[in-house]
């Protein structure tokens, strides 16, 4: 026979039991994925976007479940306090489990089984990137980098993939999602992996019988941009300079062969949680340095071939630059984050740089050069195409007519 | 080339998705709802702190659950104009 006070105990139980945290859970996902497709839909908009106002809302409901989450402790407590212990049902999971994103990766790569490398809980966001663009082509190496990546970053740059795949070129994610996902991702099913490339493309993905898992779309969205990178095909740079006078500085080069992903935020973005908005960069390039280079990069000589993560280089470089690489003579590669130039620069195609970026010395770049954040050129600079600065910067040093100037630009130039 | 079409059906695919997480809300606030009733009536009597703190959390995720269905109504106000517009 069970006492009033177990009657008691019981209602207090279940009611802290059914709480709706695996409702808010899903509407918070449900928010999440609307976002991120808003954000690569709406990237190039100057409009003022919805995705803050559904950040908003994903953070009402990260607040929501906080609260629900501590109402049930604070019943526990109270059915603990009043002697009452062991009747309260088991809590409800919400969330993935915190090996979740691992379980998924060796799934997804065929490792299930397999010793799985330590989680490298100090990775950054540009590091996986680099590890990964850097294992396309080696399953192995691929599951090795995504598995040691804190969920949270593997998280993070998924988000940021999503924006930033090539909607200019629908046809060409598709093939590539064909020709490398099959063999890089053998787990991954039909049904998510065009998801996944609807995505990319930009358009509505087709009615699906059932929800893919999300952590699937978000492994298979990193591996995709970076199967991406290493196919895109060679495109000539611009060659005007700004003074109008043709420059084939960069025609030689090997730039643009193999431009590393465009990631709207860079930075040194490392576990704890997932980061949204853009970061902050910081460019710099020590020697002579011609198409695009991508991330933390730094040369030190000529170097061709895919270059990522903290890589020093001693030979002759080019082709897709991925993060933290440093190059102290000619490189080239896109460029996007932290570059220094240090002798001259000419950049073939698109050059982004969010953040700061420094030249010291001439620096030439055909095509569009876009700088967000400050931008500071020491010698002689010659840009053809557009250029735009979001921020304020410096040149100094001759004209491209010979004249010695200095201009500072505030705002877009 | 992505077309119009193209454009606004993705943003219509966003706003299904915004619509699936206020449907999702609005469950979660019945079910917090009768939470709440049924916490009132177990515990009528209780000045247990940690009965009121758990009155208190429930009430705040109440709060939050209803902005945020304020937040996504305009959200998805703000993406219709604007599809609407191109």
């Amino acid at each position: 026979m069970t006492s009033l006070l177990h009657g008691v105990a019981a209602r207090v139980a279940t009611i802290g039991a059914d709480l709706p945290l695996a409702e808010v859970g899903a509407a918070a996902e449900r928010i999440r994925d609307a976002t991120a497709l808003l954000a690569a839909t709406l990237e190039a908009s100057t409009a003022p976007p919805p995705t803050p106002l559904l950040v908003a809302a994903t953070d009402h409901l990260d607040a929501a479940a906080g609260a629900l989450a501590r109402a049930r402790e604070e019943l526990d407590r109270y059915l603990a306090q009043v002697g009452i212990t062991g009747s309260s049902p088991a809590p409800v999971s919400s969330g993935p489990s915190p090996t979740a994103w691992a379980d998924r990766v060796d799934a997804l790569t065929d490792h299930v089984g397999r010793p799985r490398p330590p989680v490298h809980s100090g990775l950054s966001i540009d590091e996986l990137l680099t590890s990964v663009v850097r294992a396309v082509g080696d399953r192995t190496a691929l599951r090795r980098a995504l598995a040691a990546a804190p969920p949270a970053v593997g998280w993070a740059l998924s988000a940021r993939c999503a924006g930033s795949l090539a909607p200019e070129d629908p046809a060409r994610v598709r093939r590539c999602a064909t020709s490398r996902l099959p063999a890089l991702l053998p787990g991954l099913d039909a049904a998510t992996a065009e998801q996944v490339v609807s995505a990319a493309s930009r358009v509505a993905p087709p009615p699906a019988g059932s929800r893919p898992d999300p952590t699937d779309v978000a492994i298979a969205t990193i591996v995709l941009l970076a199967a991406s990178t290493v196919d895109r095909p060679a495109s000539p740079p611009a060659t005007t300079r700004l003074d109008g006078s043709p420059d084939n500085a960069g025609a030689g080069s090997e730039s643009g062969n193999h431009s590393p992903p465009s990631i709207p935020a860079s930075g040194h973005t490392r576990a704890g949680g997932p980061t949204s908005g853009p970061a902050s960069g910081h460019t710099r390039t020590s020697s002579p340095a011609s198409g695009p280079a991508g991330g933390h990069t730094r040369t030190s000589s000529p170097a061709s071939g895919p270059a990522g993560g903290h890589t020093r280089t001693s030979s002759p470089a080019s082709g897709p630059a991925g993060s933290h690489t440093r190059t102290s003579s000619p490189a080239s590669g896109p460029a996007g984050g932290h570059a220094r130039t240090g002798g001259p620069a000419a950049t073939g195609g698109r050059a982004g740089s969010h953040g700061s970026g420094r030249t010291h010395s001439p620096a030439e770049v055909g095509g569009r050069a876009a700088a967000h954040g400050s931008a500071r050129i020491h010698g002689r600079a010659g840009v053809g195409g557009r250029a735009e600065v979001r921020g304020s910067a410096w040149v100094s040093g001759p004209a491209p007519d010979g004249g010695g100037f200095t201009a500072s630009v505030g705002g877009w130039g | 080339m992505a077309s119009v079409a193209e454009v606004k059906a993705a943003i219509d695919a966003a706003m299904a998705h915004v619509a699936e997480s206020q449907e999702a809300v609005r469950a979660a606030n019945d079910k917090l709802g009768e939470a709440q009733a049924g916490l009132a009536a177990a515990v009528d009597g209780s000045a247990h702190e940690s009965v009121a703190a758990a009155r208190s959390a429930l009430a705040q995720a109440t709060t939050e659950l209803e902005e945020c269905l304020t937040v996504t109504a305009g959200a998805m106000e703000q993406a219709q104009t604007y599809a609407a517009a191109l």
